[in-house]
């Protein structure tokens, strides 16, 4: 059942975050995915590209486990009517979370469908972690990862093409001695750091610091 | 002439047609036993340590995999325990390099931790840590931040634990800790729902609806088959021994605690291509399960779910972590840290199937001495 105050501002200061971002898709018919967060039972935080999702799930592994999720396929998803966003999802679960394989989901993390969104309890806001700072935290690494795609591949470059085949390739193993690529390796730093850092304020710092403009 | 016998068999060998008619031979519910293996996937055998023998095989490993007596005014908590076992380990130092292995989970997390707190930086030098890039992914903060900095470390992917590695260090690994806790298939049990391993253990059919559970991919009547008897030989065990067995989780951790126990500590062993004796005498030596004292087992036995499991996704171990927590501070380990699969299938390893070990540490395989074994066999059954 349709309940609007689920979808009221939980979190005002959320907005007001340089980084939020609703996490809606661009249109109605447009995919949408929720990183789905076992220890709280809800959606973490939603956005609207897949290959961004996994990456933001991979960097969020090192404090948690999240598993990548379609929204659209749930029975009562409704564009009009029934859309999650990144000030809404942490009150929304899935039905079918126990069908979601948590103990492997750290090495392997296909996409799950979700059956229903249904109420969540309020159990994620007693395990002990702050969700807002989390959500704050999902939406600067986010904010961060979109930017490092679009530079990747919206607009022809080189680094796209080195960051997919030497990734394999490993040329510098194979006797070619390349300078290393200054902007590839910003790109690394920036991952590493929201993949390493535990507290925003510095992490921001850190990233401000590498002065990679994207 | 001297007779040999039998001190533990391979149970996921028993797969010889010769073998196999012997063991027909006998009336006793080879099915439902060998199904056994779907409550802990991972472990090779079951054998009872204590109380009523409800297991078709004797355990020639008794000394080896010794439980103590339950002594309920022993008071002992888990970070005693893990003191005093760290402190046992520092008399080792002195006389031979040690080799931790790492997986990126709690029990191996705790053991360094226990190290870090209780061992100077020139005590350390000694200390190598064995791990692969998947431990790292598991927990990476604990590695950048307290392993790199302190041990030197090295590759697990492609260690052996064989003679050569064994005759250079002392081995550690974080086993049996699952059992100490409540292991095995059941461990999964809290993704679907934490609370009910609460139950008291009397709802008999709700008990066998769960174990039927661990069984998703088996036709009906073989999981009725299997859990009936599982059910059955697990309370004819309970009813003999003193242990108090109260809820879901005391059952599924007195079936590990008991009967999973003695193949733990052998399971290494499996990665060995060498057979000859020395090699197991050199093994029980020198590869050392930190979670195998006294201590630990006491606290197990005397503790019951509330000590154990606070009924969350989480909530296992809960006091290993608080133990790694109280050092490191990471709330998100202590929080949101649950089971993931072992590591172990990481690494790519020649598995060199022995079926039996001999009580002159000689190991028989089938291809080489099955007649030696059907032979032998009669004896380690006891029906």
């Amino acid at each position: 059942m349709f309940n609007e105050k689920l979808f009221t501002y939980k979190y005002s200061a959320m907005t007001e975050n340089q980084y939020f971002n609703y996490g809606l898709p661009d249109h109605p018919r447009a995919p949408q995915y929720g990183l789905y967060f076992p220890v709280g039972d809800c959606f973490l935080f939603v956005l609207k590209d897949q290959r961004v999702a996994y990456t933001l799930s991979a960097i969020l592994s090192s404090r948690y486990v999240t598993i990548v999720t379609l929204l659209n396929t749930a029975d009562n998803y409704d564009p009009t009517t029934m859309m999650l966003d990144n000030n809404s999802c942490t009150n929304w679960t899935a039905s079918n979370k126990n069908e979601f394989n948590t103990i492997m989901a750290l090495y392997t993390n296909p996409l799950r469908y979700v059956k229903e969104l249904v109420v969540a309890s309020d159990l994620h806001n007693n395990i002990g972690i702050n969700m807002q700072q989390e959500q704050q935290w999902a939406a600067f690494c986010c904010y961060w990862i979109e930017r490092i795609y679009h530079q990747l591949y919206s607009s022809p470059n080189f680094i796209d093409i080195d960051y997919e085949l030497n990734n394999f390739l490993q040329i510098d193993g194979l006797g070619y001695q390349a300078r290393p690529s200054l902007k590839l390796d910003s790109i690394r730093q920036i991952l590493k750091i929201l993949y390493l850092e535990k507290d925003f304020k510095q992490a921001e710092s850190q990233i401000n610091a590498i002065g990679l403009c994207l | 002439m001297f007779m040999k016998k039998i001190l533990y068999v391979n149970q996921q060998e028993l797969t010889n047609p010769a073998i196999i008619d012997m063991l027909l031979s006998y009336n006793y519910n080879w099915k439902a036993f060998i199904n056994l293996h779907k409550f802990n996937t991972g472990v090779d055998s079951h054998y009872v340590r204590a109380g009523k023998n409800v297991l078709p095989f004797v355990n020639g490993l008794e000394d080896y995999s010794y439980m103590p007596m339950y002594q309920p005014n022993i008071t002992t908590t888990f970070e005693e325990a893990t003191d005093i076992r760290c402190a046992q380990i520092k008399s080792l130092i002195s006389t031979s390099p040690v080799l931790i292995l790492w997986s990126g989970g709690i029990d191996s997390t705790l053991i360094i931790t226990s190290i870090l707190k209780h061992f100077s930086p020139s005590e350390r030098t000694n200390i190598h840590i064995a791990c692969n890039r998947v431990s790292i992914y598991e927990y990476p903060e604990f590695y950048f931040k307290h392993i790199l900095p302190n041990f030197k470390v090295l590759d697990s992917t492609w260690i052996v634990v064989d003679s050569k590695l064994l005759s250079k260090y002392y081995i550690i690994d974080g086993e049996p800790a699952d059992q100490l806790f409540c292991a095995g298939a059941a461990q999964t049990i809290p993704f679907t729902d934490p609370t009910i391993l609460a139950t008291p253990v009397n709802q008999s059919q709700k008990l066998k609806e769960v174990l039927k559970s661990l069984m998703p991919n088996e036709p009906q009547w073989e999981k009725d088959l299997t859990v009936n008897w599982f059910y059955q030989i697990m309370m004819d065990n309970i009813q003999s021994v003193d242990v108090p067995i109260e809820t879901f989780y005391d059952f599924f951790w007195w079936y590990s605690f008991n009967m999973v126990w003695t193949s733990i500590k052998i399971r290494t062993l499996a990665s060995q291509c060498e057979f000859n004796p020395d090699a197991v005498q050199l093994y029980m030596n020198k590869f050392i399960h930190w979670f195998d004292t006294e201590e630990y087992q006491q606290w197990s036995i005397n503790t019951r779910i509330d000590g154990k499991f606070n009924q969350t996704l989480s909530g296992n171990k809960v006091i290993a972590k608080k133990y790694i927590y109280d050092y490191t501070q990471d709330n998100y380990y202590y929080r949101c840290k649950f089971k993931h699969l072992s590591t172990g299938h990481v690494k790519e390893k020649f598995v060199a199937p022995w079926f039996c070990i001999l009580d002159d540490y000689t190991r028989l395989t089938i291809s080489d001495n099955l007649d030696e074994i059907l032979n032998l066999l009669p004896a380690h059954i006891k029906i």
